[in-house]
């Protein structure tokens, strides 16, 4: 929206871009943005859900996206010519999707100890579910 | 009342008359035509004994819509009444019937009872006339046909669509088509040939597939080979719907049925249509068929492609993404487009998107898409797959069992990524969908006649046609999409799939988020954004324009907040007619009263709710002020005529501020208010924007607190923010003011002191004020001559100054301050009263008090 209003940003100027959008719920999706509307849903072509543990990440083709905007926490546009320098490892689906779980137990065994705690300490503490990350 | 009566009852004679409940204005035909099919089952039934029970009715409906109404209705259909969509159903209707009648024609031992059911009476219009009536029609009632150039070319797509009928019919059980994928038989229930029943087209090629494997592989490779651009089959092609037409059966060349497609393949649509793929392509893919396999013009498909594009064009609040229907359209005019293009360039003149019929859409393949190569290349361009299609076969394949198999890549065949947003159609009912076809078709057309071969649709032409072959590429390609040669297709199914959001539609976005940003008062919602703009521009013009100023816009709108809902009289009770605007209030909050805050300390607490007040009152003025302020700016956004009734609001502004000054409460809290700096800051405002009078008196109200105000001023000496609109205020003054004014002064003094001056002089203000008033004086004795004056006055005054000369004297020079501002006149007026020697004591102090220090111009010169 420069031309019309200075100062202000829309994701017009974003249209068939590589976007890399993180949502709320922790996902990162990479896809070309095809199509905006007023609530700022996109549709994402070609998408890839690319999936980060530690230093090595697995990208999981999806297809066409489309994400209601609400979810969307922040997006940016990827370069595409750096892209292929990413400091990180790429490993096949399955390999990260494992790591992933495996990730995922820890944090959950670490949780459950917390919680062990302090309940021995006489705390009961229940943490509502936000926006997971 | 009588009128809606009135109204009703017109409008419901000629639904009763119908019996069909077509709304709209439609012709007799039409709108018998209905009823005239149910006849047809009848007759059907009897004539044709119980194979054809299970006709779908619905199909046929279609057929008949797809026939055209260009046979009978020779008139430009009345489209002033309708919303295009009844139009568009005529015209569907018309082109089944039309259909209906080519076939029927082809077979001659039926022909008269054909044109019984077909025509009531006409012949079966099927001559140049007719067909030229097709072509007036067609622009306007949105007729896709094209032009039929022959009346041959017309049966082979029949003697096609027999062939077709034949196989199904032999090989189907009967298999309600689901709402999308009307396989039209050709004809309607009378047709003599042995109409298979409706199917979907996915049954019928299971069965062609069933058959036989081998002209099926045959078709595909001619498919490739005409995909390349040669000519090969097409003698073949041509010739063979002549010897089907003989042979009703399903076995002749082998090549037919699976000709049939590669066929209609080519053309784009035919295979694809629901309806026999010569239906409504009837003319024109016959023609095409007649010559050699069109490699699609690189015109058509791009338009197919752009209407769908610019189609989305928002009303206002709905997106405009949300277009249904359009795609069958789209789809149904590329391929025929396409095809029809080529090979008779001056039959399509004007036609070429009218080519599209909206059946052939509906006639998806489901499976098969991504298989041929053709298929990929009609399938991309069909931007949307025709409603009902399975989630991806939505381009048209048609009766293609056997391209070869695309590659798929997880994220789908490139045809079907290629297929445009607006692909809602999937989910439409059968009927809708044609009827929103056939509404949309019309868009397109409209559209590709406007806005033939855009760029995009060249890339995406280009695209089409060299993706047909290869593998999904974006994802091979992902990392060097934008570098690579190789990405020359890659780049181009890139571009491909750029510009699926028109510029329409970014507009209507970004009109969606200037709307926020509009309002009506700029320095209020966004003041430094305001300003900032403001300073900048001023830097750009260059330094010499005066400040501008961002116009509070005088857009009232004026929504009163008094707003009492719409009541109705004699209803019943009280009906609800709350809006979005004006919600219903359910709850009342108004201001509540702040709570009392009681502490334990309520001295403390009263004194600060007492200076809280104060700041209050303070801060009401201030309002008042920043109205005036915002009037004055206002005017300049309003046209001479209406600034009258700005002046007269910000005269009133000022009546309340002086109000606000003078009244008997406020000179009570005079004091207080002067205390604070605001107060001040407040009263130095509002004094420019008194007339005379009501300054005189603001003066009079100042002055009369003048020693107090000194002597709590004596630390702080805050009172000189006062001294220069006092003193502006003072000038204009007449001398019987200022006599006024140095009364009062007078008056004021404490009987103790010797003189009231000794207080003033020591302070700057006064002192400053006092010899403001002396400056007013020695103007006023400039400009009037003596005679005008008053003798009384006079006396008066010199009195005033004599007095002032002497307390003058009597202080040290070190005492008195400094002035600030110039006073130039004041020490001449003193000459004028004074005689020299008093002055020349004097005059020191007089200088000092009435020429800052830093003028080095002196304009005094020792009297």
């Amino acid at each position: 929206m420069s031309g019309y209003l200075p100062g202000t940003a829309s994701l017009v100027e974003e249209i068939d871009k590589k976007l890399l959008v993180v949502l709320r719920d922790g996902r990162t999706l990479i896809g070309y943005l095809r199509s905006i509307d007023q609530f700022a849903n996109l549709v994402l072509h070609r998408t890839i859900e690319r999936i980060h543990v530690g230093k090595k990440y697995g990208d999981i083709p999806r297809g066409i996206f489309i994400v209601r905007g609400e979810n969307v926490v922040l997006l940016g546009e990827v370069d595409t010519e750096n892209e292929k320098n990413l400091p990180l490892e790429e490993v096949s689906i399955d390999v990260i999707l494992d790591m992933q779980r495996e990730m995922q137990i820890a944090k959950e065994q670490e949780e459950e100890r917390k919680r062990k705690a302090l309940q021995e300490r006489g705390m009961h503490f229940t943490e509502q579910p936000e926006d997971f990350m | 009342m009588e009128n809606a009566i009135h109204v009703m009852s017109s409008s419901g004679m000629p639904a009763l008359g119908l019996g069909a409940g077509i709304p709209g204005s439609h012709d007799n035909e039409l709108i018998e035509a209905p009823e005239e099919e149910e006849e047809f089952d009848v007759l059907n039934d009897e004539t044709f004994g119980n194979c054809e029970g299970d006709w779908d009715e619905e199909e046929h409906k279609r057929f008949a819509e797809l026939e055209g109404e260009s046979f009978f209705d020779l008139q430009p259909p009345d489209h002033t009444k309708d919303s295009g969509y009844g139009n568009a159903e005529r015209s569907y209707r018309s082109q089944e019937e039309f259909l209906e009648q080519s076939i029927s024609r082809l077979m001659e031992e039926e022909e008269d009872d054909k044109a019984k059911f077909f025509g009531k009476g006409q012949p079966i219009p099927f001559s140049g006339r007719q067909q030229q009536d097709l072509l007036q029609v067609s622009p306007k009632s949105r007729n896709i046909w094209g032009t039929p150039s022959h009346d041959s070319q017309f049966r082979k797509p029949a003697d096609a669509l027999r062939k077709l009928f034949d196989t199904a019919k032999a090989g189907q059980r009967g298999a309600p088509s689901p709402a999308p994928q009307v396989y039209h038989p050709p004809m309607p229930t009378q047709s003599p040939v042995g109409l298979p029943q409706a199917h979907t087209l996915e049954e019928i090629e299971r069965q062609m597939m069933s058959r036989s494997r081998t002209p099926q592989v045959i078709t595909a490779e001619e498919l490739e080979r005409q995909m390349r651009g040669e000519d090969s089959p097409r003698g073949e092609y041509s010739r063979t719907p002549q010897v089907v037409n003989h042979h009703p059966q399903i076995g002749p060349p082998p090549q037919l049925p699976p000709g049939l497609l590669p066929a209609s393949a080519l053309t784009g649509e035919m295979p694809r249509s629901p309806f026999p793929p010569g239906m409504p392509p009837m003319p024109l893919p016959h023609h095409m068929a007649m010559h050699p396999p069109m490699t699609p013009p690189p015109g058509k498909p791009p338009t197919g492609m752009s209407p769908i594009n610019q189609h989305p064009m928002a009303n206002g609040r709905s997106s405009p993404i949300n277009i249904k229907g359009l795609p069958p359209g789209q789809n149904l005019s590329s391929p025929m487009g396409r095809s029809s293009s080529t090979p008779t360039p001056p039959l399509v003149r004007g036609m070429p998107p009218h080519f599209q019929s909206p059946h052939p859409a509906r006639l998806v393949s489901p499976y098969s898409i991504g298989n041929s190569p053709m298929a990929v290349n009609l399938a991309s361009r069909m931007m949307t797959p025709p409603p009902n299609m399975p989630p991806h076969g939505h381009i048209p394949h048609g009766p293609i069992p056997h391209m070869p198999p695309m590659p798929n890549s997880p994220m789908g065949t490139p045809p079907h990524t290629r297929i445009p947003p607006p692909s809602n159609m999937q989910d439409m009912s059968p009927h809708s969908r044609s009827q929103q076809q056939h509404h949309h078709v019309v868009d397109r057309r409209q559209e590709i006649y406007s806005q033939h071969g855009n760029g995009e649709a060249s890339d995406k032409h280009r695209a089409y046609r060299t993706n047909y072959q290869r593998p999904p590429p974006w994802q091979k390609n992902q990392p060097q999409r934008r570098q690579h040669q190789h990405p020359q297709q890659g780049e181009e199914v890139e571009d491909e799939y750029a510009g699926l959001m028109t510029q329409r539609e970014k507009d209507w976005i970004i009109k969606i988020q200037l709307l926020q940003l509009n309002t009506d008062n700029p320095y209020l919602d966004d003041y430094y954004y305001t300003y900032y703009t403001l300073r900048k521009k001023q830097e750009e013009s260059g330094h010499t324009d005066s400040m501008a100023r961002f116009l509070i816009p005088n857009f009232a709108k004026i929504e009163s907040r008094a707003y009492t809902p719409a009541q109705f009289e004699g209803s019943l009770g009280r009906l609800t007619t709350a809006s979005v605007h004006n919600p219903r209030h359910i709850i009342d909050v108004s201001g509540g009263s702040s709570p009392s805050e009681d502490s334990s300390k309520k001295n403390v607490s009263k004194e600060l709710r007492k200076f809280r007040q104060l700041l209050m009152d303070i801060e009401k003025g201030y309002i008042l002020l920043l109205d005036v302020d915002d009037i004055e700016k206002k005017v300049f956004a309003v046209p001479e005529d209406s600034r009258l009734s700005l002046f007269l609001e910000r005269h009133e502004k000022i009546c309340m501020l002086y109000q606000y000054f003078t009244s008997d409460e406020s000179i009570e809290q005079y004091m207080q208010i002067l205390s604070v700096r605001k107060g001040r800051k407040l009263l130095a405002r509002v004094l420019p924007l008194f007339t005379k009078n009501q300054a005189h008196v603001a003066l009079c109200i100042l002055f009369h607190h003048m020693q107090a105000l000194v002597r709590k001023d004596a630390a702080e000496g805050g009172l000189v923010s006062l001294t220069r609109p006092v003193c502006r205020a003072m000038e204009g003054s007449d001398l019987e003011s200022l006599v006024r004014l140095v009364n009062i002064l007078e008056g004021e003094k404490p009987p103790q002191t010797g003189s009231y001056l000794q207080t003033l002089l020591k302070n700057q203000f006064s002192a400053a004020v006092l010899c403001g008033l002396l400056n007013q004086a020695e103007q006023v004795f400039k400009d009037t001559s003596p005679v005008d004056m008053d003798n009384q006055l006079q006396t008066e005054w010199s009195q005033f100054v004599e007095e002032f000369a002497e307390g003058l004297e009597k202080m040290a020079l070190k005492d008195l301050p400094v002035a600030t501002f110039l006073l130039p006149l004041t020490e001449a007026h003193l000459s004028r009263h004074l005689n020299a020697q008093l002055v020349g004591k004097v005059e020191e102090k007089v200088h000092r008090l009435t020429t800052p220090l830093q003028t080095t111009a002196s304009s005094n010169a020792a009297s």
